[in-house]
């Protein structure tokens, strides 16, 4: 950043030069436009508005340009045009004025921003990425992609739980590389589009355009690959463009939201080569992470949220990352509705009505799926047999039924073959424990859960 | 500087020229016309840095030399010499003499120096495309582009050379109109963006050929190169809004009628037209019946039934009648077709046996 802010000064202060020399009416047609892009090896790259502007500098004034520059860091050995426009600020409140006096309602255009040649949807970069403890692995991670792309970490996996952000994540190195070096290939796919596309192909014999299309990518992005579970064609022809891909040093990037070894009906070429590179997950963001991105997220829609009001919905919403945002943006609209603040009663109201309910399962029902997951006969839970293969299973499904369903010990004893309710509550604290340092059982129980929803 | 050239090989450079000079008191002489004379050629020139022109003129009895006069003066004095003479310009002192049987006028000079380079197109590829049928794409969709400056993608006209057909589109997020032109040869291209404000001039140049005329761009300018004429454009950068996902496919009442009566009765309701332009189109299939109410409280209303085709339900539902209107003046054929999605739903606007335009429009806020 201090980086960016310096360079910005190095071209300010030679425009102070450049007013000098040139005349006023020069300056203010042809410099007022500009702005600097970057500063490396000692070339300054230039931005200008259009081609008039870069053939106009370049032929007239790049000696002045040079000289100025020169005499603020003495090391400028060149300096290069760049058509592109300076990000400016959205004047966001002109918009919404003009909104108003328009009875007219708009096209739903905004959501089809999406550039066709390389489907990367630009509303998310880093600038609204919150990173916290729950992502911050797998941020750095990305940040390494987009400083050496092809070379650090290739293929990068990303995996979590739906509304964790890894699209945003994704989309967001490529949008960013695509900022970087616009002369690069950059294209995201879901594995559904790659599905269709694979089809269509098969169906038309144009298979060999669709392959060709993906190798000329310099960055391939890839989201919720488990999709490609049980497609062996899809697979074989993703088996194929990544090894083209990888041997050019190009980068992919996937996204799914399980570790590659849990996809299931997966080759085992294509899985080992998912976990070539680097495999990092995303997790369910935290508590502060969460009132920060609340409070980007309203932020980016312009409204104001009180610290107490983010901490509360932040409380009140666990998890999903798209749960809070769905909650954000009723609480803007009620806002709205209301003109004035909401209180707290009202926010939980609103995320009680809002967030769905937990839906029931019957003790039978939970039985049975954990019993299939371990491959048990479920009537053994039922039974007082102490093998190893059993107990684990029912006590995870004490566990569950205590931490997810709040059924009181006695009654989960007597539902599982009338256990007596200090066995239940043995068997949770058992479970608990073992959670905190054993990762693999965490997993399955998150898998479990996954399961029941 | 000196040549002699009949008025009518001048007169229409120099009035081309000059809609694309521009009074910018930073930059005086983006004003002017630049008079180049070379071996029997005379290159007029002018740009507003968003477009830059040149026409190339034959010319005889040549000294070289390069002035820039005002484009204004110098059309008004061209323009004004009876038609059939022969014009001597020459330079001298300071001012441009332009002399004929009939007199001679003097114009000031302005200093060549500043003006600016017409840009060349670096690498980019380069299309055939029909001059009538990409001027006529244009001109059916340029009117929806937005004003605003704020979405510059929004205010220019997104061509796109796909395959066998051109198409066009431009939207101000009201209303989108879309064209497409069935063309002889299979062209491939990317995409591009022409502001708005610059598709005049770019069209003007257009009317001018017959025949097939080569487009050169890469991500930021474009130009045309003809024998005579030079025409250089910057592009948008930007992308334009995937808006085939928006154009709806299904629908709850469709009404076909006459284009002649429907712009007779819109044109009749701008008469009493409120500051938002409503007019509220009542219809129902039961009765056949197809009513335009056009209210202002100051001045009156008015209340036409046409005659239409209609099927599907029972409908209110209001429209700025300009956005209406304006979808008709690209429409060749007899009769439209107005299909409604229903409430705050856009309704389609299509000609009857034309697949080649169509016409969104966002009904008004109840």
């Amino acid at each position: 950043m201090t980086q960016l802010v310096d360079t910005k000064k190095v071209w300010e202060n030679a425009l102070v030069d450049i007013e000098l020399s040139v005349s006023r009416a020069n300056f203010s047609t042809w410099f007022k436009g500009t702005h600097v892009i970057k500063i490396e090896d000692g070339i300054v790259y230039i931005g200008v508005p259009s081609q008039f502007y870069k053939d106009w500098l370049a032929d007239k004034h790049h000696k002045t340009i040079l000289r100025a520059l020169r005499g603020i860091s003495p090391n400028t050995r060149g300096v290069e045009y760049v058509i592109a426009r300076e990000e400016k600020k959205k004047p966001k409140t002109e918009r919404k004025s003009g909104r108003t006096c328009m009875p007219s309602s708009e096209l739903p255009l905004a959501e089809h921003y999406i550039n066709r040649a390389d489907n990367l949807n630009p509303r998310y970069t880093f600038n609204t990425y919150v990173v916290g403890p729950f992502n911050e692995l797998a941020f750095a991670a990305s940040q390494a992609v987009i400083k050496e792309p092809g070379i650090t970490y290739n293929p990068l996996f990303i995996y979590g739980n739906t509304g964790c952000g890894k699209t945003h994540l994704i989309q967001a190195i490529g949008n960013h590389l695509k900022h970087l070096n616009n002369s690069k290939k950059i294209f995201y796919t879901t594995s559904e589009r790659f599905g269709t596309d694979i089809v269509s192909a098969i169906q038309q014999n144009t298979i060999q355009n669709v392959k060709e299309k993906y190798r000329q990518y310099d960055v391939l992005i890839m989201d919720d690959v488990q999709f490609l579970s049980g497609k062996d064609k899809m697979q074989e022809e993703l088996f194929h463009i990544f090894n083209s891909l990888y041997e050019n040093n190009k980068q992919i990037v996937f996204s799914s939201d399980r570790h590659p070894s849990y996809i299931s009906d997966l080759t085992d070429r294509l899985r080992s080569r998912f976990g070539q590179g680097m495999i990092i997950d995303v997790t369910i963001p935290d508590h502060e992470s969460r009132v920060a991105i609340l409070k980007t997220k309203a932020a980016h829609h312009n409204f104001l949220l009180t610290d107490e009001l983010s901490q509360v919905i932040a409380n009140e919403v666990e998890g999903n990352i798209r749960d809070l945002e769905g909650i954000l943006n009723r609480v803007i609209c009620q806002t709205q509705l209301k003109g004035s603040s909401l209180d707290i009663n009202d926010i939980k109201q609103i995320v009680k009505n809002n967030l769905r309910p937990q839906k029931n399962v019957s003790v039978k029902d939970l039985v049975e799926r954990v019993s299939r997951y371990y491959d048990v006969e479920d009537t053994v839970i039922y039974e007082k047999t102490r093998k190893k293969e059993v107990v684990k299973p029912r006590q995870i499904i004490m566990y569950l039924m205590r931490q997810d369903f709040l059924i009181s010990y006695p009654t989960i004893g007597q539902k599982l073959g009338g256990r007596d309710h200090t066995t239940v509550i043995h068997s949770c604290e058992k479970i608990k424990r073992e959670l905190l340092d054993n990762p693999s059982l965490q997993r399955e129980v998150e898998e479990i859960r996954a399961m029941l929803k | 500087m000196q040549c002699t050239v009949a008025r009518e090989q001048l007169l229409e450079p120099v009035i081309q020229t000059e809609k694309t000079t521009i009074k910018k008191h930073t930059l005086p002489v983006l004003s002017c016309i630049l008079l180049e004379v070379t071996d029997n050629t005379l290159l007029l020139s002018s740009t507003n840095l968003e477009v830059g022109v040149r026409f190339t003129v034959p010319v005889e009895k040549t000294t070289k030399g390069m002035v820039a006069v005002s484009g204004s003066v110098l059309a008004h004095v061209i323009s004004s010499l009876p038609s059939g003479t022969e014009v001597v310009l020459s330079s001298d002192n300071g001012h441009l003499i332009v002399r004929s049987s009939e007199g001679s006028s003097k114009i000031a000079l302005h200093d060549t120096e500043d003006f600016p380079v017409l840009p060349e197109v670096e690498g980019g590829k380069e299309i055939t495309l029909p001059a009538k049928q990409f001027r006529d794409t244009i001109n059916a969709v340029v009117y929806c582009a937005s004003n605003s400056t704020i979405k510059p993608e929004l205010s220019s006209v997104f061509v796109h050379p796909d395959g066998s057909t051109l198409i066009a589109a431009a939207t101000d997020s009201f209303r989108l109109a879309e064209k497409k032109t069935p063309l002889k040869h299979s062209i491939d291209s990317e995409p591009f963006l022409i502001p708005s404000k610059s598709t005049s001039n770019l069209l003007r140049i257009l009317e001018q050929v017959e025949g097939d005329v080569q487009v050169k761009s890469n991500k930021h300018q474009l130009s045309i190169t003809l024998p005579n004429i030079y025409i250089t454009l910057r592009l948008v950068s930007g992308t334009f809004p995937d808006y085939t996902q928006i154009i709806p496919k299904e629908f709850v009442s469709e009404a076909t009628m006459l284009v002649f009566d429907f712009e007779r009765t819109l044109r009749k309701a701008t008469a009493f037209s409120d500051q938002f332009n409503q007019t509220t189109i009542t219809i129902s299939p039961k009765e056949k019946k197809f009513i335009a109410h056009t209210k202002n409280d100051s001045v009156g209303e008015t209340t036409d039934t046409l005659a239409a085709a209609i099927t599907g339900k029972d409908l209110v539902i209001s429209f700025n009648q300009k956005y209406l209107l304006d979808s008709l003046h690209s429409i060749t054929s007899d009769s439209i077709t107005i299909q409604f999605g229903g409430q705050s739903q856009p309704a389609l606007i299509r000609p009857v046996g034309n697949d080649g335009f169509l016409y969104l429009v966002m009904p008004m806020n109840r």
